[in-house]
């Protein structure tokens, strides 16, 4: 879901580059002590996510990680995502430079989104926190694509068909990530519940 | 209390550790499977350009626009590579070209051909006015193409010609594996990324312990 250099025009690069800084900055203020590492670790397992390739379905996708990223991080999933970015983009050439802000909404935007709708729920009864979960995985990697379809509008004309097209590829992901997601939630219930969302709020 | 907060301390570290392994696990796995970009790649036979488009996971770009401009950077020609991620042109004369390749959802990716790779009959005529514009050629009947076009010239050039016709043919596997080699990032790629995120969270970790106390 990395959009290459050159596809997009200026403003929509500029846009999605104010965006992006004001959601880091945003995250940044709100990064305490206790949640830098924690958006350390979440920013290593997205770096290294997208290379994991999943060779289901009709084009190239792999892993994003977005949903369980805003899922612990909130608005630090903007700070978090934007350095995993840059670095894929600097040493794997996904993306690039000038998608960076862009990029960055499209992944960062659909994490925070997924924080606010489901992180008040992962604290609930185990089915409802694992189902929520899951709908947390999928869910995000559907709103990328939604994201990624509205900024290639601009360029490539068709916001449905893009759209349709990018979500149908990346529908083994969704299934994937929300796995992800149900297990990585189910083994923080276990062991350390202070470290979803609802837990921070309440304290 | 001291002992409620060092058992919150225990969990917490034993929960990063977890993440650290998982991390590590996700290290090793490209080392199977590469990701994604879109690459394309072309070569010259004669006076024909073939072009071979694929996503970096090895799976070739169907049915992707491909668009050729020279070098003052107008249009020539545009054509959509078939079921094997190939598509072939010949360019109106030989001259630097920029291919580029778009393959959709935001995939782009680029390759050039710089004149001095053009060999066949084409390039010793280079100054004749252009053929046809550019037409999609299956890569047989490409060659046969260039040789008819090669034969009626002078024996020293005909010689010329067929020479360059034989090499072509014979590094033609050659500059075809030239393309297939996966840039996939390395293992040092990976780490180095993964030592950048941590320097920043020191960074990060250390800015905010001055903000505490200053």
């Amino acid at each position: 879901m990395h959009i290459s250099e050159g596809v997009l025009s200026g403003p929509v690069l500029l846009t999605g580059g104010a965006l992006a800084a004001a959601g880091t900055a945003i995250g940044l203020k709100k990064l305490d002590y206790d949640h830098i590492a924690r958006a350390g670790l979440l920013s290593s397992a997205f770096f290294v996510a997208s290379l994991i390739h999943v060779p289901i379905g009709p084009s190239s996708v792999h892993l994003i990680l977005n949903g369980i990223v805003g899922l612990m991080l909130g608005w630090g999933a903007f700070p978090a995502i934007v350095v995993a970015l840059l670095l894929q983009g600097v040493l794997f050439q996904f993306g690039g430079l000038t998608t960076l802000g862009v990029n960055t909404m499209i992944m960062a935007g659909p994490a925070v989104a997924c924080y606010y709708l489901f992180g008040s729920l992962v604290q609930r009864r185990r089915e409802v926190a694992l189902a929520a979960a899951f709908v947390c995985g999928f869910t995000s990697i559907l709103l990328a694509a939604v994201v990624a379809g509205a900024a290639l509008m601009f360029t490539e004309e068709n916001f449905l068909e893009v759209t349709l097209l990018i979500i149908t590829a990346h529908i083994p992901v969704m299934v994937i990530e929300g796995l992800i997601t149900v297990f990585c939630v189910a083994f923080f219930r276990r062991v350390q519940p202070d470290l979803l969302p609802g837990a921070v709020a309440s304290k | 209390m001291k002992h409620e907060k060092s058992r919150y301390r225990n969990a917490y570290y034993k929960a990063c550790w977890c993440l650290g392994i998982g991390v590590a696990l996700l290290i090793l796995t490209p080392l199977l499977a590469l990701a994604h970009k879109v690459t394309v790649f072309a070569w010259v036979e004669g006076d024909t350009v073939y072009t071979e488009s694929k996503f970096s996971g090895g799976r070739t770009a169907k049915e992707a626009r491909i668009e050729v401009y020279n070098a003052a950077g107008e249009k020539l020609l545009e054509g959509r590579t078939d079921d094997n991620g190939k598509f072939a042109f010949k360019p109106p004369h030989p001259q630097d070209l920029q291919i580029v390749l778009i393959g959709g959802a935001g995939h782009r990716n680029e390759w050039r051909v710089s004149a001095s790779e053009f060999t066949g009959a084409g390039a010793a005529e280079a100054s004749s006015p252009a053929v046809s514009v550019a037409e999609t050629v299956p890569p047989q009947s490409g060659s046969s193409a260039s040789m008819s076009s090669g034969t009626i010239t002078l024996s020293p050039g005909e010689l010329q010609a067929l020479i360059e016709q034989s090499l072509d043919k014979k590094l033609a596997p050659i500059l075809h594996r030239l393309g297939n080699v996966e840039q996939g990032p390395s293992l040092s790629d990976i780490i180095g990324g993964i030592g950048y995120i941590i320097g920043l969270v020191g960074l990060a970790a250390y800015f905010n312990s001055r903000r505490k106390t200053g």
